[in-house]
């Protein structure tokens, strides 16, 4: 099939269903693999008089949420555990529904697709806090350290987003002829 | 429906609609989706054109000037975003420090550069590197998260203000700047309408 480009932009637009499924797929298998890691190893350790402890996602949210700060506790626990879980619930079923090529709903997939490429790089927010607190707090007494989660977190959130930009939305359409 | 001038396709779901004129202050949107489709162009270049220095301006300030210090009894620390991912770097976190950089210091900057140098070369009159810009902008425009970065040091602070003094810096607002200016150009405007405006500037066929 010869390719096609874009009269604008002159980028390639050729549809290419069985790429853009297997790059999508290979992409969210791996940020799942990742998932594993960044939740059960600490993403933060705080080292006080030599004494380091570590701290996974859940333990900070459950220790926010102790603390009394429930908004913060609760962006972290959407941003950070439950939007990533459903980015994987959204993903698959998206590319399930295209290799098993169901036609039904075809405006609310792409609506779903949209809202988790809007909500996906959200996830972040938690490496990014996790740099602030370590790039701030190195006194003697006291020192906060990244966690090895931190880097298996980044990854499956960049994972993730290459997943999803890598299925190529038209493609639940042109599955259907 | 022959003229591809005529037939705009919703960059939500796909589907294609004609083109027809609109009144100034009108919109059009998909019948099947609602996404907003086009609406009426007037001279952007001007408008991107200031957005965009000041927007560089600020993000040159954000990186060169304190984002916070903090106090706790007698310690204190002052931190700007290149420091806080050389510590990353410091620790062993390699990856994670190039991914920082990228993200936070590389995109950024290259997304305000590059539309300051696309409304030049608008004002200009330069079809071929308004477009190859235009194209770079496409392409990146996705991955400069300042604004994500900018939730993120309110949750820190939040999550600091318990046992240490907060100050803001001069940083931390130039990047409130950069971040609303972001928002405007990739939202209030749009890169689509980079396109539209770019084609109705060279009357491309």
């Amino acid at each position: 099939m010869g390719h096609r480009f874009c009269r604008r932009c002159g980028l390639d637009i050729t549809i290419d269903p069985k790429g853009s499924l297997l790059r999508s797929g290979a992409f969210l298998i791996a940020a799942i693999l990742f998932y594993l890691p960044a939740n059960l190893y600490p993403v933060l350790q705080s080292s006080r008089f030599g004494l380091v402890q570590g701290s996974t996602i859940l333990q900070g949210v459950v220790e926010l949420w102790h603390e009394g700060d429930y908004p913060v506790a609760i962006v972290i626990f959407l941003a950070s555990i439950l939007v990533p879980v459903l980015k994987f619930l959204v993903l698959g079923y998206l590319l399930l529904s295209i290799a098993s090529r169901r036609c039904k709903e075809i405006p609310q997939r792409v609506r779903l697709y949209y809202l988790i490429e809007v909500t996906g790089p959200w996830s972040l927010i938690d490496v990014f806090v996790v740099v602030l607190l370590v790039g701030l707090i190195h006194f003697q007494s006291m020192t906060i350290l990244p966690g090895v989660g931190v880097s298996s977190f980044g990854l499956m959130v960049l994972l993730t987003m290459l997943a999803a930009q890598s299925l190529d939305v038209r493609i639940l359409g042109v599955m259907c002829g | 429906m022959d003229d591809p001038r005529e037939v705009i396709i919703c960059h939500i779901c796909q589907t294609p609609h004609r083109k027809v004129p609109l009144a100034p202050g009108e919109e059009a949107r998909c019948s099947l989706c609602k996404a907003r489709l086009y609406k009426p162009l007037g001279a952007i270049e001007r408008e991107i054109l200031i957005v965009a220095t000041g927007a560089s301006l600020l993000l040159l300030l954000t990186f060169l000037t304190p984002l916070v210090e903090i106090s706790i009894g007698t310690m204190g620390a002052i931190l700007t975003i290149p420091e806080a991912i050389w510590r990353i770097l410091q620790h062993g976190y390699i990856l994670v420090a190039i991914t920082l950089f990228l993200l936070l210091i590389v995109y950024p900057l290259l997304l305000f550069f590059a539309t300051l140098l696309f409304g030049l070369a608008m004002e200009l009159g330069s079809k071929e590197t308004s477009r190859g810009i235009l194209l770079l902008l496409t392409l990146i425009h996705r991955w400069s998260f300042i604004d994500i970065f900018f939730i993120a040091i309110i949750v820190a602070m939040i999550k600091m203000f318990q046992y240490a003094t907060i100050h803001l810096g001069i940083a931390f607002w130039a990047l409130l700047g950069a971040v609303v200016a972001q928002l405007y150009l990739l939202y209030g405007i749009g890169i689509q309408r980079f396109w539209e405006r770019w084609e109705e500037r060279f009357e491309v066929d």
